[in-house]
């Protein structure tokens, strides 16, 4: 190997040579790789890195894992095995080059020096901040040694609880849950405090939830974003809403906020907080009684419209809902007709809207005004929520046998989630289900036995979580908890042994989305830092572990190669879904599923195989055959909090970076001017928001975005801020989810309050 | 008998281990950088570190100034044109010092970490940026003096202390293995 | 040629997408945008925190607008000046106008850090930073587009808000404004920016709920 000295010494000697130099040093990735002595990295560097010219980067293909209509796929560009910035994928008309602004943090996110790097044990006690770092042989071990003594001594692995969740939905990652299968039979927080109330009522309606291609909407003539901010929560859905109002569609927003998707539309109607099941009722009336409804469909393809027309004549009368919803019977008459009378028109229902206890129900409302209007199974129509059509993956991470001898529950079980797999026979044990919207009673209520251990990954507890204070009881009570994350958090505060994870940048993996139609391959583009691992590569540690104490007693392989793992999720059914041969075409860019149009064969999964406005299931479960108005929750404070998701963050991951606290550095409560008026809050002012949960101090904006009675706070969680709106959520169930999740979803939109100026 | 040390500890190992010996604060630190160099000396942690302190520290007068400027620039001074050359290299190479102006940047055990972090970033991490550096560091500098100290201290060390021979043993060997297997071009 | 940037408030999400994607492209410092995503109505445009030092030049103010809050925004970063103010001040000529694309380029290999800059141009675009000494600013993605690809901001607007134009070519001439509205911009300044700009505007029906 040689080198050349008149190089160095022209840096050296050279000013300019040297700036130069010194300013590709941050690009090289020297400043975040040195092991550290006596001689620091300087971060007083020149960090800006240079374009160099497309030739000059290794590109790589990745995924966004997050939980987000949008999944984008990425193209990474890596320079001397450093990452130095990242684009959307161009091939995908979907992503169209470009990820959001927090995938544009992606660099920052993989480099930051709060990044979870080594194994560490907390010595000191839950909480005490004393921290120790180990070798991931040694945590590993811990962990084997402790499930295999609570074995031992219960007989079962049922003390063994896991909570993870939607951290990263790269398909690879089911080997979370894979792990514990492969111990045997064990304690899983199951449901979703999601959508599930949503997802019930459209298995209830038409045996799915299958929403039309979202790149179809450029072709609608008449969309309602019904509860739904795509401007916030979706940016890639915008551009085909645009092209729609550009070609004369009108673009109907429905919500209590005038959110940013609001200031965009054609149309923005106000609606009464809970009230948009009545609407869609009515609107359905409207349309019927003006004989715009397509007749022929219903009577072709529908199960108890009768009976659903018959309730709309006797039970739903249209100056009732002009009153209950707020909105002049006038408007949504012509709301109503001009929506039947477009075609193709589409209805987008957001999860927000049905985070009320009467949610489900107010998506079945919609639902029927959709099926009423003739929009059901066609092109650039639907009632859109949400699909798993291109998730029919072999889950081969995730299909771990249980080892032989495995004591389980024998109890009843319905809990699942909307991505479990449906087993063929019933096993005489199952795993033992707890409320992932109760976590913090359920973990410490469990008997027989008690639970011990818990193992948090892809998941932030206490930031996502109810009742935070006992969560921190309930935790302090468990024996060891582990948490694996890419940083520390409140949750890891609580924890015992803390596993540094990888991102998705430093392991393999495939991605789809549960709103468009692409399929992603996420490839490996650095090598991972310090010494994370990836969730896979730390199931096969602890198998390790296991069967180095006790033959037999994991069967979750012993080592793996995330991309071996990848590969072994595609199926013929993927191929041909996808038309592609081979899982190597990805590395060409993401590809899109063939075009479907769902329900257009007119074929539902029902049990008739109709679309059914009368639905002897929803009966059993819910007491309503029929789509109904159930009157939202009544309040038990002063003001309805509502509680949206921040464009800012993806839960709790991303506004903890420099980046992003440069672009929104704060918090704020969003306050009506005629409330804030009432209680003489300025702009700037800190309040205190209260209720019977909690309190919490945050500086007020006055705007009519709200609507009086109704205060906002985005679900966020900063950095060094202990902001947190789950510290005043009410953990009250919504109407639906039981039926497809196993449980109900939260009514988090239902939580209600109180402030005054501090 | 001089003679090259058989490679046992990894190449990146060797380096970090006699950095530690150069840099350790105390006996213990001292002992566990020595022991994990392996060299089978039977030495308590109090006699390595009189022996230790004796050679390099002090309060004495030393047999082999551990500073780069004793044997480049004067004899009888440290903090001189080499001190302030090193100190200009590690900021080119993007390394800060805390203890700049305290102890001086041409300190064997700080220019061991210097080499030990770059070959780190080749080794560890394939990040090759400073690779031309870390020659020019070895090439043009840490060859020039370390061999001087080596032979002040073993004439020595030879005579007295196997424990002292077996530590600029290894880092003899360590600095021809290193030399050899680069060339300036 | 003269490269402009057209900005579209009408379509624009607010989402501040541009601005990331600029730090992710150079990993500006922490407190560091070249790109800000300005909200119309809320704030004031020269008062900001990347600039410590105020500009010498008194400028006429644009007229405050009446929007809500958080819901209209402009994305502005260098305004690339027929005339800039930075290239006219800059000791050094680390400040250069490309004559072909009309580009306003900085080279901090160059920049000395006087400042000048920072206190000439009459938008802020050219920002101190303290850490090193040096000023530094939009250089409209020059390299990328010498390498065929568009500027950082402009590849990654989910909406298409920001576009690359030439001033120069008939077909953008009456295009659209030239300054925005409601915030505090330096309208008809003698720079003469490049940059365009499409006015937003509420939608056509707003119906809220009635009071009491």
């Amino acid at each position: 190997m040689s080198y050349s000295k008149e190089k160095v010494e022209s840096i050296l000697n050279n000013g300019i040579s040297r700036r130069s130099f010194l300013k590709g040093l941050a690009a090289s990735g020297v400043l975040t790789s040195l092991p550290g002595g006596i001689l620091h990295a300087n971060e007083d560097l020149n960090t800006k890195i240079p374009y160099l010219g497309q030739k000059n980067y290794q590109t790589f293909r990745n995924a966004c894992p997050r939980n987000c209509y949008d999944t984008c796929s990425i193209k990474t560009y890596v320079k001397d095995g450093v990452m130095q910035f990242i684009e959307g994928a161009t091939e995908s008309t979907y992503t169209r080059g470009g990820c959001c602004v927090k995938g544009n943090s992606y660099v920052k996110r993989v480099y930051s020096a709060r990044r979870l790097k080594f194994p560490m044990m907390q010595v000191g006690g839950k909480g005490s901040g004393n921290w120790k770092r180990i070798s991931w042989d040694y945590a590993m071990e811990t962990i084997a040694k402790k499930l295999l003594e609570m074995k031992k001594e219960d007989g079962t692995l049922l003390g063994a609880a896991l909570t993870k969740y939607s951290g990263n939905f790269g398909i690879t990652h089911y080997g979370v849950e894979g792990m514990f299968s492969s111990i045997g039979y064990t304690t899983r927080l199951a449901g979703t405090p999601c959508w599930p109330a949503g997802i019930d009522a459209q298995n209830l309606d038409m045996g799915d939830m299958w929403c039309n291609d979202p790149e179809e909407m450029k072709d609608s003539k008449f969309i309602i974003l019904w509860g739904v901010n795509p401007a916030s929560n979706s940016v890639h859905s915008m551009k085909y809403i645009y092209e729609a109002k550009s070609k004369g569609a009108k673009v109907v927003v429905i919500d209590p906020i005038f959110t940013e998707a609001a200031s965009k539309a054609s149309q923005y109607i106000q609606i009464k907080t809970g009230t948009d099941g009545l609407l869609a009722l009515g609107m359905a009336k409207i349309i019927i009684e003006a004989n715009l409804h397509d007749q022929k469909w219903l009577d072709a393809n529908s199960k108890g419209y009768k009976e659903y027309k018959a309730y709309l004549d006797k039970e739903i009368k249209l100056e009732n809902v002009s009153k209950i919803t707020g909105i002049p019977l006038a408007m949504i008459k012509e709301l109503a007709l001009s929506f039947a009378k477009a075609k193709p028109a589409t209805i987008w229902m957001g999860y927000g809207m049905q985070r009320h206890t009467n949610g489900g129900s107010m998506i079945r409302a919609i639902d029927a005004l959709v099926a009423v209007s003739g929009n059901i199974g066609k092109y650039a129509g639907g009632a859109r929520y949400g699909h798993l059509s291109t998730w029919g993956f072999n889950y081969a991470a995730l299909s771990q046998t249980k080892p032989e001898g495995s004591v389980g529950y024998t109890g009843v079980s319905a809990i699942k989630g909307e991505f479990a797999k449906e087993n063929g026979a019933k096993a005489a044990y199952t795993d033992r289900s707890l409320n992932i919207n109760k976590t913090a009673r359920e973990l410490i209520n469990a008997k027989e036995p008690k639970v011990r251990l818990l193992w948090v990954a892809c998941k932030n507890v206490f930031s996502q979580d109810f009742d935070r204070n006992q969560l921190i009881r309930t935790f302090q009570q468990l024996d060891l908890v582990v948490v694996a994350d890419q940083f520390f958090n409140e949750t890891a505060k609580w924890a015992d042994i803390v596993l540094p994870v990888a991102t998705q940048f430093e392991e393999y993996d495939v991605n789809v989305s549960y709103w468009h139609y692409w399929l992603s391959l996420n490839e490996q583009a650095i090598k991972p830092l310090f010494e994370v691992k990836s969730d896979v590569e730390i199931a096969a540690l602890l198998s390790k572990h296991m069967n180095k104490l006790e033959a037999g007693s994991c069967t979750f392989p012993q080592s793996v190669d995330t991309k071996a793992m990848m590969v072994k999720e595609f199926n013929p059914g993927i191929y041909e879904q996808f038309g592609i041969k081979s899982w190597e075409e990805l590395k060409n860019g993401p590809v899109k599923a063939k075009a479907v149009i769902p329900y257009a064969d007119g074929k539902f999964k029902t049990p008739s195989g109709k679309f059914e406005f009368y639905s002897d299931k929803a009966l059993e479960l819910f007491g309503n055959a029929l789509p109904s108005y159930v009157e939202v929750r009544k309040p038990y404070d002063k003001f309805r909090m509502t509680s949206p998701h921040s464009r800012w963050s993806l839960h709790s991951q991303f506004q903890n970076l420099e980046w992003m606290e440069d672009v929104h550095p704060e918090p704020y409560v969003y306050i009506n001017p005629d409330d804030a008026e009432a209680k003489m809050v300025k702009e700037g002012d800190t309040v205190a928001v209260f209720n019977k949960q909690g309190l919490l101090r945050v500086k007020a904006k006055i705007t009519d975005n709200v609507q009086a009675g109704t205060v906002l706070m985005y679900e966020q969680w900063y950095n060094n801020n202990i902001y947190n709106v789950n510290e005043l959520v009410d953990d009250t169930s919504s109407d639906m989810g039981a039926f497809k999740t196993g449980a109900p979803g939260v009514a988090l939109h239902d939580t209600f309050v109180n402030f005054r100026k501090l | 008998m001089q003679t090259l040390q058989p490679q046992t500890t990894s190449r990146l190992d060797a380096i970090k281990y006699l950095r530690d010996i150069f840099n350790a604060q105390n006996s213990k630190e001292l002992k566990k950088a020595f022991d994990a160099l392996d060299s089978s000396i039977d030495i308590s942690e109090e006699d390595l570190e009189v022996q230790f302190n004796r050679y390099f520290i002090g309060p004495m007068e030393t047999v082999a100034d551990p500073f780069a400027s004793v044997y480049l620039d004067n004899p009888d001074v440290f903090m001189s044109k080499t001190t302030l050359h090193v100190r200009d290299l590690y900021e080119t190479m993007g390394f800060t010092y805390s203890l700049k102006n305290v102890i001086p940047e041409d300190h064997l055990g700080v220019e061991l970490d210097a080499y030990y972090q770059l070959l780190f970033l080749e080794e560890a991490k394939e990040i090759t940026y400073l690779s031309d550096l870390r020659h020019y560091f070895l090439h043009e500098h840490l060859a020039l003096w370390i061999p001087r100290f080596l032979e002040r201290g073993l004439a020595q060390s030879e005579k007295d202390s196997p424990a002292m021979t077996f530590i600029l043993m290894q880092l003899k060997s360590l600095l021809i293995r290193e030399t050899t297997t680069t060339r300036s071009s | 040629m003269q490269k402009a940037f057209l900005v579209d408030g009408s379509i624009c999400l607010g989402c501040n997408t541009c601005a990331m994607a600029c730090k992710n492209q150079y990993h500006q410092d922490d407190g560091i945008l070249w790109r800000k995503v300005r909200e119309i109505g809320g704030e004031d445009y020269l008062i900001d925190n990347n600039n410590i030092l105020p500009t010498l030049t008194s400028y006429q103010k644009a007229p405050k607008a009446q929007m809500p809050m958080e819901r209209f925004y402009f994305s502005l970063a260098c305004n690339h000046c027929e005339n800039p103010a930075c290239v006219a001040i800059c000791p050094v000529g680390a400040h250069t106008k490309d004559p072909e694309t009309g580009i306003c380029k900085h080279d901090q290999t160059i920049c000395i850090g006087c400042g000048g800059c920072v206190k000439a141009c009459p938008f802020g675009a050219s920002k101190f930073n303290t850490k090193m000494g040096q000023a530094e600013k939009c250089s409209m993605c020059w390299e990328r587009q010498a390498d065929g690809k568009t500027t950082a901001c402009v590849q990654a607007c989910p909406v298409g808000a920001i576009a690359i134009i030439d001033l120069h070519d008939p077909k953008y001439k009456e295009y659209a404004n030239a300054s925005p509205v409601g915030i505090d911009y330096a309208i008809n300044a003698e720079t003469h920016p490049s940059t365009r700009f499409i006015l937003p505007h509420m939608p056509k029906e707003v119906y809220r709920q009635p009071k009491g």
